[in-house]
C-alpha cells in the first residue's frame, strides 16, 4: 500500500496557541533546550511523505522562535473557536490534496503515529481520518479528558465520547480506544466543519469531531502504537522531559538525521499495526 | 398500507422461566400485553411469536392469534422474521411480551406518517427521569443526530455531559418497527462487534451503517424481568381496574 502518492500534494500544520487556560505559552516551553513546537516540527519535517510543513500561530512571540528556529509558519487569527478552524484558515491560502494536523503539545509523537492517517488516494467528499490507540490503564479509561472510540467492524468510528465505551456487558473481551491528536482533513472536511453549526451531541461532549459525525460523515480511524501524551500541565512537561531525555539517552537520532531504513522499518510496524483489527472481531 | 404487530414470547427466560404466563389478575403477562397491542389503531392483526406449546395452548384458549416459531431464534427481531415470512405485510410493528402496561397510544406514534426508505427500522425513546435509571446499565442509553437517527446505544451513560448539564438522556423503549428487508437484514447477519460487547441487538443496524429512525414518546411502562416486577405490576394493574371501576375486567 502506498500512502501521499506521488501526484498528490500533502501539507502538514502544526497549529500552536500561546493563550492555553491551563498552560499560557506551552507551545514555547523547553524541553532539552529546544521549545516544544520545535521537536514537533522537525520530527515532522522528517517525513518524506510531507510536500510542506507549517505551524499555525496566532502569536508574535511564537512567531519569533519559528523565525528564529527556522520554522515556516501561518500566522492565523487568535479568535478560532477550535484547532480545527485554524487548520482551515490556513488551507484557504495553503493548497494540497491533504492537511495532516498534528497537535503542537505532543513532543513525543513519531512518525508512526502519523503516516497510517496519510490516505493512498484523492477524496471527492469530505474526508476525515484520525489516529487511535489502545487504553490499557484503567484510570486513562475513566478520565474523562481522554476521548473514547466505538469503532465497527470496518475501522470508521460509530460514537465518541469521554464516558467510557462500548459497555462490557456481553463480554469483558473489549480494549479501549483513545483518540490520538493526529489528523487528516481534505479541503472539503475542513470547509464543511467551519460553515456547519456545532450539533447538539458536540455541543455536550465538548467533541469537535461529533460535528461530522453528527452529518452522517464518516471518521476513518487507525490504529497505531503511541506513548505520547498531550502536553497539558507543567506536570505533563515533566513527563515529557523525562520520556525525551530517556531517548536521546538511549541513541534516539535526531529527527533531522534519522536514516532511511530505519524510516522504512518504522513505517512498515505502523502499517502492521494499522491492520490488526479488534479482539472481538 | 398492511401492518401488523408482533408480540414475542419465549418460554425460557434466563431470570424469569415461564414469564409469558406468569398470573396478573388471573390472565397470563401475555393477554395483558395482547390487550394492550389490539388498541393500537392501524393494525391490521396482532400475532403472539411463540417458541413453547404451553404458551401456544394458552394462548388459543384465550382468543389470541399465536404464530408458532423455531427453539433457535437467538432474538426477538430473529423470532418476528419467522412470522414476516409467513404473513405479509408492509410494516411489522415488534412488542416485547413483557411489558403488561404498555400504553396503545404509545406504540402508535412508531407508525410512520410519510413515505418512508427501503430497509427500515422505527425505535421509541423516552426521556430518563432519574439518576439512578441513567447510570444502570439495564436501561440502554441512546444518542441521536439533528434528524433523531440513532447514532449510537449504550449502557454506559452516553453523551458525556463535559460541556453542558443541560441535556436530557434518553433510553431505549422495546417497541420497534421494520420492513420485511430489514428483519431479513438482520437474521442474515452476524453480530456485530460493538453489538456483542455491549448485548445490544440495535447494535447490529449501526454497526453495518443502517438508519435506526427514533421517535420520543412518554414512556412510563415497566418491563417484567423478575418476579418482584411481577408484584409490582399486579398492584398497578389492581389499582387502575379500581380507579376504572371495572373489576370484572380481570375476574
Amino acid at each position: 500500500m502506498s500512502r501521499g502518492g506521488a501526484d498528490m500534494r500533502i501539507v502538514a500544520v502544526i497549529p500552536a496557541r500561546y493563550k492555553s487556560s491551563r498552560f499560557p505559552g506551552k507551545p514555547l516551553a523547553d524541553i532539552c533546550g529546544k521549545p516544544m513546537i520545535w521537536w514537533v516540527y522537525n520530527s515532522v519535517k522528517s517525513i518524506e511523505v510531507f510536500d510542506d510543513v507549517f505551524c499555525a500561530i496566532d502569536d508574535e512571540r511564537i512567531k519569533q522562535v519559528c523565525d528564529e528556529w527556522n520554522m515556516k509558519y501561518v500566522l492565523t487569527r487568535n479568535d478560532h473557536p477550535d484547532h480545527i478552524s485554524r487548520v482551515q484558515e490556513v488551507s484557504d491560502s495553503v493548497e494540497a490534496d491533504y492537511y495532516i494536523c498534528i497537535n503542537g503539545d505532543e513532543p513525543l509523537i513519531t512518525k508512526e503515529c502519523i503516516l497510517p492517517v496519510v490516505p493512498s488516494e484523492i477524496s471527492l467528499e469530505p474526508y476525515f481520518g484520525g489516529a487511535m490507540r489502545n487504553l490499557t490503564d484503567p484510570a486513562e479509561a475513566i478520565d474523562p479528558a481522554n476521548i473514547k472510540l466505538v469503532v465497527s467492524n470496518e475501522g470508521k468510528c460509530i460514537y465518541m465520547s469521554r464516558i467510557p465505551v462500548p459497555y462490557p456487558k456481553g463480554t469483558l473481551k473489549v480494549s479501549y480506544k483513545k483518540y490520538v491528536g493526529v489528523e487528516c482533513f481534505n479541503k472539503l472536511a475542513l470547509d464543511f466543519f467551519v460553515n456547519t453549526a456545532m450539533g447538539s451531541v458536540e455541543r455536550v461532549e465538548d467533541i469537535d469531531h461529533l460535528r461530522f459525525l453528527e452529518n452522517k460523515i464518516d471518521l476513518n480511524f487507525s490504529l497505531v502504537e503511541s506513548d505520547s501524551i498531550s502536553v497539558d500541565t507543567p506536570k505533563d512537561l515533566d513527563f515529557v522531559i523525562g520520556k525525551m531525555q530517556e531517548r536521546l539517552k538511549n541513541g534516539y537520532s535526531h529527527p533531522e538525521n534519522r536514516g532511511g531504513y530505519e524510516r522504512k522499518l518504522s513505517y512498515f510496524y505502523a502499517n502492521v499495526i494499522a491492520y490488526i483489527g479488534g479482539e472481538v472481531a | 398500507m398492511k401492518i401488523i404487530a408482533i408480540i414475542p414470547a419465549r418460554y425460557n427466560s434466563s431470570r424469569f422461566p415461564g414469564k409469558p404466563l406468569a398470573e396478573i389478575c388471573g390472565k397470563p403477562m401475555i393477554w395483558w400485553v395482547y390487550q394492550q397491542v389490539k388498541k393500537v389503531s392501524d393494525l391490521s392483526g396482532v400475532y403472539v411469536a411463540t417458541d413453547d406449546c404451553r404458551i401456544m395452548e394458552r394462548c388459543k384458549s384465550l382468543g389470541i392469534d399465536v404464530v408458532m416459531t423455531s427453539e433457535k431464534c437467538k432474538t426477538s427481531t430473529e423470532r418476528a422474521y419467522e412470522v414476516a415470512k409467513s404473513i405479509s405485510a408492509d410494516l411489522y410493528v415488534v412488542v416485547n411480551g413483557d411489558e403488561p402496561l404498555i400504553d396503545p397510544n404509545i406504540i402508535s406514534q412508531i407508525i410512520p406518517k410519510q413515505q418512508l426508505q427501503d430497509m427500515y427500522v422505527g425505535n421509541l425513546m423516552t426521556k430518563i427521569k432519574s439518576a439512578a435509571e441513567v447510570v444502570d446499565f439495564t436501561n440502554i442509553k441512546v444518542v441521536v443526530d439533528e434528524e433523531n437517527n440513532a447514532i449510537f446505544f449504550s449502557r454506559s451513560p452516553i453523551p458525556y455531559p463535559k460541556a453542558t448539564l443541560e441535556y436530557d438522556y434518553y433510553k431505549h423503549v422495546g417497541v420497534l418497527i421494520y420492513d420485511y428487508k430489514a428483519l431479513k437484514f438482520f437474521s442474515d447477519t452476524e453480530p456485530g462487534r460493538n453489538e456483542r460487547i455491549e448485548d445490544v441487538n440495535e447494535l447490529r443496524f449501526i454497526d453495518h451503517g443502517v438508519k435506526i429512525k427514533m421517535t420520543e414518546v412518554d414512556a412510563h411502562s415497566l418491563s417484567v424481568d423478575t418476579p418482584k416486577d411481577l408484584e409490582f405490576v399486579k398492584k398497578e394493574i389492581e389499582h387502575i381496574n379500581e380507579s376504572d371501576k371495572c373489576p370484572g375486567l380481570y375476574s
